[in-house]
């Protein structure tokens, strides 16, 4: 309870100091605050059944001080996936410092630099629904800087790309709090591909509670990458909502390291008719990392089809959960839905709570899910050996196997060669005890 | 060195306490093509099996020489690089593994255990182009993950590949021909028959007589109930097929 | 096959409304004043002559609940007004002389009602093969087949009088797998339970007949707080049956029972239930609240618990049987069919704790929805560390019928142990049309035709159960049906 305190007037203090002057910003993060300052943080909330495998003490015990703003600076030095193809907007902690823009259909504005309009300060949260949002409105109340990308290449041939590096900086021995906020509009019969870095200093502590909006209007498509590259010590809490207008089509694809804590909370809206979303995920967590995956898909119109497909693989002493809802509303008739999320368990520390979950209100739908757990067969493992592979090498091309079928799906050659490089090469092989 | 590849000395074997194989005995010299017959439930598959290593299988008792070696200690991968290969009876399917990666790492694996120096890929994927066009397996299964959605037939080519691949002192094939048609039979008797030579053995597990029309065995032996029970030369296997098994048990 | 006349008579005799079981019974209770205290809790005590260490239980019980009295589960998929605890009767007893020593000191007028609830319970007229404990609101009436069990070393009694009769054997295991501190239900239980049955099945015993407990709340405002309790002694194997019914009530009325088995090494226990308490009508006016803990424990090695369930009744379900496997190579079972029509609300599930090496459970839930109802399956699978190769497979399919109603499927998959391997699958969808219209096609109407392939969904389910009993369950199906279509 102590400790709840502590961080309420920590965030406070951001909040009173980002609002020391009059900005258009004000009732947006005014209202948020209210709403905390009434309400508190879920923390572990009994019967909470969102945020029942995870407890955010683990984030709110920590010392937390005041962000140095000369910290942001430092993020040219940090080594990350660079593609030369992509436009490039480097946000860090929490601010818009720089961008290459390589394609004219990219348009992006923000607060600090006062190209924020009032109808632009409307659209943020406009895709939020204030159902368990609650770190989506502790980022609103102290959002130092909100940016609007508008992405508009329907006259285009070719597809825009752009990456997002969202960085995190810290050269303090105390936690920061960062709270970066982006809007993406996608413009009708846009063809978009997006790659979302998070990406921390090395060994610094940090916090990074970001939102994430993107509307994809009317026949326009985008494919999604999701970099949780945040470091060991960091807390990651990300809220992203999606919402599908008419025939839109989504692919979205997170790979995901463990930190100390993570969360991610996906939803996707299908607002329209006839949309597709497939939705990938790959999660390795080692150490003892926390690692939570709250994946939804919120089927509101009819005729639309979509995918939930996870895999994880755990380590040490890690804890990993994946829950996933579709909810299928009065209405979404013909909606196709299926999810399915499979575990691999290596170390006999290591824990997995899977929570699939169907909420079904119309009848002519068709929807599945399934999930597995557990590890190695045995069988497959002696196939193996009968070729002449070690158990080590039969145990890591099992587990490389496993990670390859979500990378597979990566389209992107130099995005795929990095994920081969820093995730399947450094995958562990699994002890068996026979 | 001996002629003898295989001596089994009165070999007891089970699966989770259930006693399967009782004191079977079996020799097989080099450049022999031997046929195990027997009905459902005699022990064939067992017999595959606790040659090739699967720790699902127990030996209780006996011995099983291979190339002068002790079999019984020897883990399944390196009783692979020695020069055993089971051609399975259900290939497993290995999901997101490339049938290139498997296949390199095999075949690398035996030749480190042998002293020589892994192929470079250009002089693999010339090996293995080679073969695969022999036992008619398209390079865009290679590109696929090893036998998933592969269909049955395409599951028992991928053995015979890997059988010429690995080019083994002694191949087992356990049933390989079962819910083969008749082109696919055919490919993979051809795959047997061309692997065969004076330098190596073979032993067919089978529980048809029709695949010993494309591969001639030298011995035929037939089981019932954990043992080999008679041996005799392929002319058995015409017998067994007018007369059926229980001709054996009345004899 | 057993002979089942008996039991197909019970549903065709009765009147073609849509809940058959619907009336009531006038009888001259003896009730004690509504509302909780620690006196109604003596008062339940002292009637039925309970040692002092009971009592002191039920009080420990009463005082824990009161402690905890605003802390109601919220998790549950399931909406209701909240209860007032304070206007339920904690106990009624249709006749003032409870538990008979024979039949013959039981009042005709109950062997009769009973009997037009197809329960007869005359020694001529019993059903063939089981033994029947019959339940009237709080208390037992009557139990069949005494002799034939007494032979066997079987007991089957109400609790009440086991408690009795063979104090030690209850004092050591009531209690010992739901503890009255459990959940909200099951502490209120604790404090206030009035009958039900035991059976305790001594070593090495396979229990000569099914032994079956029939239920039924008559009263108007009576809750009902049963309590069961089965302990399966090494070796031995038993199969019990459960049955359910209540009157048509404007009123909601509440039943929170607790049922606790034990199976020791090597015993087996099969528990099957038939519940078809009132639903509620077809506005969704009264209707039993049924919040029920139920948990077996495989205590000892090779020890087998199944659960079986045909689930139509009630306005409110809120049930999970679950097995801890503790002993090595035990086994756990559920295999249910929840169906819900017009307003009910099913939460329903089973959690499997695996605690022994080799454990292994199979969950088979089929859920079928029509009118306006909800149906929630909540199922945990729970893998601790201990448990060396535990192994799951878990498959929940749920039909919808209509475009109000709601099918939800919420599994927890949690594993602590990297040897276990779990299997979950669920499906959710409505009658194919082209099924239908197939069977149509052939002549059969389209009621018939649905009835059909909604029982052939729930067959797998249907054999688990003994054979009576899976004809009425498939009979029950239809009824709940009837209507849902055109």
């Amino acid at each position: 309870m102590d400790s709840d305190k502590t961080f309420l007037n920590y965030v406070n203090t951001i909040y009173n100091s980002l609002n020391s002057e009059e900005s258009i910003a004000s009732n947006l993060r005014n209202s948020s605050m209210q709403s905390i300052n009434q309400k508190g943080l879920p923390t572990h909330r009994k019967g909470n059944e969102e945020w029942k495998y995870t407890n955010l003490n683990r984030m709110i015990e920590l010392n937390y001080s005041i962000d140095n703003i000369a910290n942001k600076i430092a993020y040219e030095s940090i080594n990350t996936l660079e593609i030369d193809t992509f436009s490039t907007l480097n946000i860090s902690n929490g601010e818009l410092i720089d961008s290459k823009i390589l394609d004219d259909n990219i348009k992006t504005r923000n607060l600090l630099s006062n190209t924020l309009t009032k109808e632009d300060i409307a659209m943020f949260n406009s895709t939020l629904d204030g159902e368990n949002e609650d770190m989506a409105e502790l980022n609103s109340a102290i959002c130092k800087d909100p940016i609007i990308i508008d992405i508009n290449n329907s006259n285009s041939e070719e597809k825009s790309k752009l990456m997002i590096n969202i960085f995190n900086i810290n050269n303090s021995d105390s936690y920061i709090l960062n709270s970066p906020k982006i809007f993406i509009n996608i413009a009708g019969k846009s063809n978009v591909e997006i790659i979302e870095n998070h990406i921390g200093g090395n060994n610094n502590l940090y916090t990074s509670n970001s939102v994430l909006e993107i509307l994809l209007n009317k026949k326009s498509k985008l494919v999604h990458y999701r970099l949780l590259e945040d470091t060991d010590e960091s807390i990651h809490i990300n809220t992203t909502r999606i919402k599908l207008m008419d025939e839109s089509n989504l692919q979205s694809n997170a790979f995901s390291k463990g930190t100390k804590l993570s969360r991610y909370d996906l939803k996707v809206i299908t607002s329209a008719e006839n949309s597709y979303s497939e939705l990938n995920g790959l999660y390795f967590t080692s150490k003892k990392q926390h690692l939570d995956n709250y994946i939804n898909i919120d089927h509101i119109a009819p005729h639309c089809t979509s995918r939930i497909n996870y895999k994880g693989i755990l380590n040490g002493e890690s804890h990993a959960i994946f829950g996933g809802t579709v909810l299928v509303r009065k209405g979404a008739i013909k909606t196709n839905s299926h999810q399915s999320d499979k575990n691999l368990v290596l170390s006999p520390k290591a824990e997995i709570d899977s929570k699939p979950s169907l909420y079904i209100f119309v009848d002519d739908i068709l929807a599945g899910h399934g999930a597995t757990a557990g590890n190695i067969d045995v069988n497959t493992v002696y196939y193996m050996r009968s070729r002449g592979l070690s158990l080590e090498q039969a145990s890591k091309m099992l587990i490389a196997g496993f990670a390859m079928e979500i990378i597979d799906k990566v389209e992107n050659n130099n995005l795929f060669d990095f994920l081969l490089e820093n995730y399947v090469k450094k995958l562990p092989s699994y002890k068996f005890d026979f | 060195m001996s002629k003898t590849i295989l001596e089994i000395k009165n070999l007891h074997a089970s699966v989770e306490d259930t006693k399967i194989l009782k004191g079977l005995s079996l020799t097989i010299n080099i450049g022999e093509k031997h046929t195990i017959m027997g009905p459902n439930g005699s022990g064939k598959s067992t017999l595959a099996n606790v040659l090739a290593g699967n720790p699902s299988y127990t030996m209780n008792s006996g011995e099983i020489i291979f190339m002068g070696q002790n079999l019984n200690e020897m883990q399944p991968d390196i009783r692979a690089c020695a020069g055993l290969f089971l051609a399975f009876q259900y290939p497993v399917e290995l999901p997101g593994v490339r049938m290139w990666q498997f296949l390199k790492s095999s075949l690398d694996s035996k030749r480190e255990y042998n002293g020589e120096k892994p192929l470079s890929t250009r002089e693999f994927d010339n090996v293995l182009n080679e073969y695969a066009d022999k036992v008619g397996i398209s390079s865009d299964f290679i590109k696929r993950n090893v036998n998933e959605g592969f269909s049955g037939g395409e599951k028992k080519r991928n053995e015979i590949l890997q059988l010429s691949l690995l080019n083994p002192k002694l191949a087992i094939l356990d049933e390989t021909d079962s819910g083969l048609d008749i082109d696919a039979l055919k490919v993979v008797s051809k795959g047997i028959d061309s692997f065969s030579s004076d330098e190596n053995s073979v032993l067919l597990i089978t529980h048809y007589q029709r695949i010993l029309n494309y591969v001639i065995p030298d011995f035929v032996h037939v089981m019932m109930d954990g043992n080999i029970v008679t041996s005799g030369d392929k002319t058995l296997a015409l017998e067994l097929e007018e007369k059926g098994y229980d001709w054996l048990t009345t004899k | 096959m057993k002979e089942n006349n008996n039991v197909i008579s019970r549903t065709t005799e009765l009147e073609n409304d849509n809940y058959k079981w619907g009336f009531d019974f006038k009888f001259n209770p003896d009730n004690a004043p509504i509302g909780l205290s620690e006196d109604i809790v003596k008062l339940i005590s002292n009637k039925k002559n309970e040692p002092k260490w009971l009592l002191d239980w039920r009080l420990k019980s009463l005082k824990h609940w009161f402690k905890n009295q605003d802390n109601e589960p919220k998790w549950a998929n399931i909406e209701f007004p909240k209860i007032d605890f304070q206007k339920i009767r904690y106990y009624s007893s249709p006749t003032s002389k409870p538990n008979p020593k024979s039949l013959d000191e039981v009042d005709p007028e109950m062997l009769a009602a009973f009997t037009k609830l197809g329960i007869p319970l005359e020694e001529q007229k019993k059903l063939s093969g089981v033994a029947v404990d019959a339940i009237m609101d709080s208390v037992s009436v009557a139990t069949t087949y005494q002799k034939q069990l007494e032979e066997a070393g079987v007991i089957f009694c109400p609790i009440s009088e086991a408690v009795q009769k063979y104090p030690e054997l209850v004092q050591k295991y009531l209690g010992s797998v739901v503890p009255y501190s459990d959940n909200f239900y099951a502490t209120l239980n604790s404090a206030v339970f009035t009958d039900g049955s035991f059976i305790y099945v001594p070593p090495g015993v396979r229990c000569p007949v099914e032994l079956m407990t029939y239920f039924r709340i008559n009263e108007l405002d009576t809750g009902q707080f049963e309590r069961t309790l089965i302990v399966a002694d090494k070796g031995s194997y038993v199969s019990y049956l459960e049955g359910c019914t209540a009157p048509f009530r404007k009123n909601n009325q509440l039943h929170a029972a607790v049922v606790e088995l034990v199976a020791l090494e090597d015993a087996e226990i099969k528990y099957s239930t038939l519940q078809n308490w009132f639903p509620g009508d077809t506005n969704g006016e009264g209707g039993i609240y049924n919040f029920v803990t139920k948990r077996g424990k495989c205590q000892g090695k090779n020890s087998k618990i199944s659960w079986t369930q045909v689930e139509t009744g009630s306005a409110i379900t809120w049930k999970y049987p679950s097995v801890i496997l503790q002993g090595d190579n035990s086994v756990g079972e559920f295999y249910s069919v929840a169906l819900v029509n017009n307003y009910q609300q099913a939460d329903t599930g089973t959690k499997m704790i695996h605690i022994g090496k080799n454990t292994k459970s199979t969950i088979i839930a089929k859920g079928i929805s029509a009118g306006k109802a909800t149906n929630t399956y909540r199922g945990q699978v729970k893998v601790l560390p201990s448990a060396k190769n535990a192994r799951n497979f878990t498959q929940c399919d749920s039909l919808l019928i209509g475009d109000k109603c709601g099918a939800h499927t919420i599994p927890y998959i949690e594993v602590k142990n990297p040897t276990a391997q779990l299997e979950h699958e669920a499906t959710t969808s409505k009658v194919s049309d082209d099924q239908l219209f197939y069977t149509q096609q052939r002549g059969i109407s389209l009621e018939d035709a649905n009835y059909m392939i909604i029982n052939g969904f729930c067959k797998g389910i249907f054999k688990e159960l003994p054979f009576e009993f899976a004809i009425e369950a498939s009979q029950l199906l239809r009824v709940s049906l009837e209507g849902t279509v055109g």
